[in-house]
């Protein structure tokens, strides 16, 4: 089959060194580069959350693997996977750990000169998505004007863990207002960093089996059904992407949500069709893709009852341990061609105007 | 393990017994396939470096109490048998021989 591979997340390998050297105040800058004695040098305010991903070592696992400095440092594996266009993604997203909050925004900055600088090539095989956090919204939607129209900049992510208020929260909303204008996607993502919002302080888990379970799914589902309970779906002509929490949550929180329009409507927002359709019109990343080996679900069927087959994008999550090669789609036996050259690269082009 | 003629056209030189012991482990290419024989307690066995769940490279993963780990992710897989010891997955496995002290594949 003859196809191009678009990689909606590979993430960059930054440092949180890396980034302060973008710092823009060069008095603050240096302070920075002073002011973390007890911690490792190459951190500085971004904090490691301590979780063995590895299963004490039996898997490979650098989730900020050093080498991956510009875009081009990933050639030689992203050829050796047989992947065409890369969309980076933010590395050092547990940003939101950053524990100053008046340290968060000149951080938030610096990251998207360092992407841009690195990554956002919008040369046909390289582009990136800002980073922009929930709790700073109107420096986030400026983040999103400085640089929306950046060649090579096609989205923007969110950490989806982190922020005080769900995503359909009016604080937000400077944020959808530039994402229309300069109509670029929105990509929630989640982290393993411990934050103080929801749902990680609640989840007491005893190991990172119980908490990688959920920790990306349930934000997901947190910030989804805000969206559609609020009517942002409804009031702003923007792309979401939920990335990295699978597929199945989806017809779970899309049953929900209809029971409840049915039976109390009006604590919804004006919404023009059922919640769950909604649902069907967001994107998803394919990554983590273990359904095709779940009896409980059949991923194929999956996409064609919530109608998603032409909202999947693939994604590897290079270099993160739980990547999922493109073989991971391919070896998803029930899916025809046609799905595969979608999941590869007609929703992704569409979703990022690549 | 057998003995087994080291000219039939299905055998193939792996290496010497010396050389796996100081590696455990050596990959071959085989007729375009790439199959791992791992060394054991001083016994042999060969399977597909090839994991089947995304193609991870089971000739470089963790071995532990007969088990291969595939570094990619973690799948765990009988080293003897080549089953997934906790799915229905398998890697296919295959007979493997000393003789003159080189350890054989017959594929």
């Amino acid at each position: 089959m003859d196809h191009t591979v678009i990689d909606g997340e590979w993430h960059s390998g930054e440092s949180g060194a890396d980034i302060r050297e973008y710092l823009s105040d060069s008095e603050f800058k240096k302070n920075e580069k002073e002011g973390y004695l007890a911690g490792p040098e190459e951190w500085g305010p971004v904090q490691w959350d301590g979780w063995d991903r590895s299963a004490g070592g039996r898997t490979q696992i650098n989730i900020h693997s050093p080498g991956i400095d510009d875009a081009e440092d990933v050639d030689a594996i992203r050829e050796q996977l047989g992947i065409d266009t890369v969309v980076f993604s933010p590395g050092q997203f547990r940003m939101t750990t950053i524990p100053a909050q008046d340290k968060q925004v000149p951080y938030m900055r610096a990251f998207n000169d360092l992407t841009v600088d690195r990554f956002a090539r919008g040369d046909g095989t390289y582009y990136a998505k800002l980073y922009i956090f929930g709790d700073h919204p109107e420096e986030s939607a400026a983040e999103i004007e400085r640089y929306g129209d950046e060649d090579g900049i096609v989205g923007a992510m969110i950490t989806d863990v982190g922020p005080t208020f769900p995503m359909g929260h009016k604080s937000y909303e400077p944020i959808y207002e530039a994402a229309e204008k300069h109509d670029l996607p929105i990509i929630l993502h989640s982290t393993t960093g411990i934050v103080p919002g929801f749902p990680i302080a609640g989840m007491q888990p005893k190991n990172f089996a119980e908490f990688h379970t959920l920790g990306h799914t349930i934000p997901k589902m947190w910030h989804a059904n805000s969206l559609i309970v609020r009517g942002i779906v409804e009031k702003y002509d923007v792309d979401f992407g939920f990335w990295e929490g699978g597929l199945s949550w989806i017809p779970a929180l899309g049953e929900r949500l209809d029971r409840e329009y049915l039976e109390r409507s009006s604590e919804f927002a004006d919404l023009s069709q059922l919640p769950s359709e909604y649902l069907s019109e967001f994107y998803y990343g394919t990554q983590p893709l273990p359904e095709e080996a779940t009896k409980m679900v059949d991923v194929v069927e999956l996409i064609e009852r919530a109608d998603l087959e032409d909202q999947i994008v693939y994604c590897s999550d290079r270099p993160h341990q739980d990547f999922d090669a493109p073989a991971a789609v391919d070896n998803i036996e029930k899916l025809s061609d046609e799905q595969k050259l979608k999941i590869f690269e007609t929703n992704a082009k569409k979703l990022f105007g690549i | 393990m057998g003995k087994a003629p080291a000219n039939e056209s299905s055998v193939h030189d792996v290496a010497s017994v010396d050389e796996l012991e100081n590696d455990d482990v050596s990959v071959l290419d085989v007729d375009g396939e790439q199959i791992a024989v791992f060394e054991l307690d001083g016994e042999y066995f060969a399977m597909s470096n090839v994991c089947p769940h995304q193609g991870g490279p089971l000739g470089q993963g963790r071995v532990e109490n007969g088990c291969v780990y595939c570094p990619w992710h973690g799948w765990q897989f009988d080293i003897e048998t080549g089953e997934h010891v906790q799915g229905d997955d398998a890697v296919p496995t295959y007979e493997t021989f000393v003789t003159d002290g080189r350890v054989y594949v017959r594929k």
